[in-house]
């Protein structure tokens, strides 16, 4: 407004009154200042001479319209609204909290480290024993072709004159510590010596992979997998003349007496059990958690300590 | 309201609003490009966005003239014709020449030409404001679609019309 008042008008004022784009105030103080003022008011009158100039100018240059033109861009305007019919409103934030709960899920569930994670916690969550919601859900998580299998056979009573691998603090756990159970001492006095508990989880791979690493003796080690269609072995470490046969019901090691190996044997998962045979020694079962479906065990098929 | 007739009310205006302003865009665009082509792409393009991302404010005819401008200065920085069009070129395609009207006698033919030129040695903002303006659209309206404030447009309408005048006054002395 200051400029309006004592001072001439701008060219912009000029234009700004000359097409009614001022407000009351500023259209009364410009009407006061040009009748007052001879140079703007000439001012006005010279742009408003261009300006006329300009109009009809453009106004002779007649632009044709084709009617094709307008036909395919009304075609246009009408395939939009049909794609637009065609697709229901979503909101954008309804569509992002979907995918984020699409993602969750999927990560959640169809991963072996989203089950793993979701299992446990719902382990953890659950208490033990698990309450039905909590065994639903873990069976959900674990579900496979031994979801309705009879439970495995007990374990059996140690040999005698065996005993316990030291393979570290996990190994001294028993396999419930590797289940869906929290460390049983109980249960590891179970284990047939020579044999160590599960000791590390791997959320790598589709496999379980079974240690075998001490001395073993001489003849083989058994692993039986509960309906096991497939089974595959691979040494992975220190190989000594060790095989890996794949039988009808399992996989067959056969092991030198002086093999110091430390080898994996890569079996498919989704397995609750693996039944364990060291030689002469009682089959053992070592349950595989329904939601952890990535393991490592390490099993000692020791002979009566190191060389 | 049924949502039936939410629809079809919607139906109506996009296709209202077509018939009432498709020729003016057109009309606004090939002025301000010189290029019949692109002013109908840009044109359709205004009125397909309508349809998909329908604006919330009421001034719908603003909108589509600053979308299609948008849409255009976009398009002739991606084909390259940027600098043709801030160039100008007398002989380059003149306005009206890419859609002659049957009876364009060779006189108007002329004066088409030279009001081409004349607007190619505009900038871009002053051709802008300066032709929204000739479509009616007042100042805080030509200000969103060229990006300023409104204050500002009145001095570039200025600019824009001594210039323009300047150009064509003498052509239109020898013309008349």
């Amino acid at each position: 407004m200051s400029s309006l008042v004592g001072s001439h008008l701008s060219e912009g004022d000029l234009v700004r009154y000359m097409d009614r784009q001022m407000d009351r105030e500023e259209l009364r103080l410009s009407r006061a200042h040009l009748a007052a003022c001879a140079d703007c008011a000439a001012h006005l009158d010279a742009l408003q001479k261009r300006a006329a100039l300009v109009s009809a100018w453009l106004g002779e240059v007649k632009v044709a319209i084709p009617d094709e033109q307008r036909a395919l861009a009304m075609a246009a305007v009408q395939r939009a609204r049909f794609r637009r019919r065609a697709v229901p409103w979503i909101s954008r934030g309804a569509m992002q909290a979907a995918a984020a709960v699409l993602l969750l899920l999927t990560v959640g569930f169809a991963t072996p480290p989203g089950r793993a994670f979701v299992g446990s916690t719902v382990e953890r969550l659950s208490g033990d024993p698990p309450g039905p919601l909590a065994e639903r859900l873990l069976d959900l998580l674990g579900r496979d072709p031994q979801a309705d299998a009879p439970p495995p056979a007990p374990v059996t009573a140690p040999p005698p004159g065996a005993r316990r691998d030291s393979a570290g603090p996990a190994a001294a756990a028993g396999p419930a510590a590797a289940g869906r159970t929290t460390p049983n001492p109980a249960a590891a006095a179970r284990l047939p010596e020579g044999m160590s508990a599960p000791v590390e989880f791997t959320p790598t791979g589709n496999y379980v992979l079974v240690r075998f690493d001490h001395h073993q003796r001489e003849g083989s080690a058994t692993l039986w997998i509960r309906d096991a269609r497939q089974a595959s072995g691979q040494i992975v470490a220190g190989k000594r003349n060790e095989t890996l046969r794949p039988t009808g019901d399992g996989l067959n090691v056969a092991n030198q007496r002086s093999s110091r190996a430390q080898y994996t044997i890569i079996i498919p998962t989704r397995y609750r059990f693996v039944r364990v045979k060291v030689g002469n020694a009682p089959e053992t079962t070592i349950s595989v958690s329904r939601a952890k479906q990535d393991w490592v065990w390490t099993v000692s098929l020791a002979d009566g300590g190191p060389d | 309201m049924s949502d039936r007739d939410t629809s079809q009310d919607q139906r109506l205006n996009v296709t209202q609003l077509f018939q009432e302003h498709y020729d003016a865009l057109f009309r606004y665009l090939v002025r301000l490009t010189g290029d019949g082509d692109l002013a109908a792409d840009a044109a359709q393009e205004a009125f397909v966005r309508l349809v998909e991302r329908p604006p919330q404010n009421r001034h719908l005819r603003a909108w589509l003239f600053a979308v299609a401008t948008n849409v255009v200065r976009d398009t002739a920085r991606a084909r390259a014709r940027w600098l043709k069009l801030l160039s100008g070129s007398p002989d380059r395609a003149p306005m009206g020449d890419v859609l002659p009207a049957p009876d364009a006698s060779a006189e108007s033919e002329e004066r088409r030409k030279l009001v081409r030129a004349a607007l190619d040695r505009l900038s871009w903002k002053e051709r802008t404001v300066l032709l929204m303006r000739e479509e009616g659209f007042a100042h805080h309206e030509i200000a969103v679609a060229v990006g300023t404030t409104t204050g500002s447009v009145g001095t570039m309408l200025a600019r824009a019309l001594n210039k323009l005048s300047a150009e064509l006054a003498p052509t239109s002395e020898s013309l008349r």
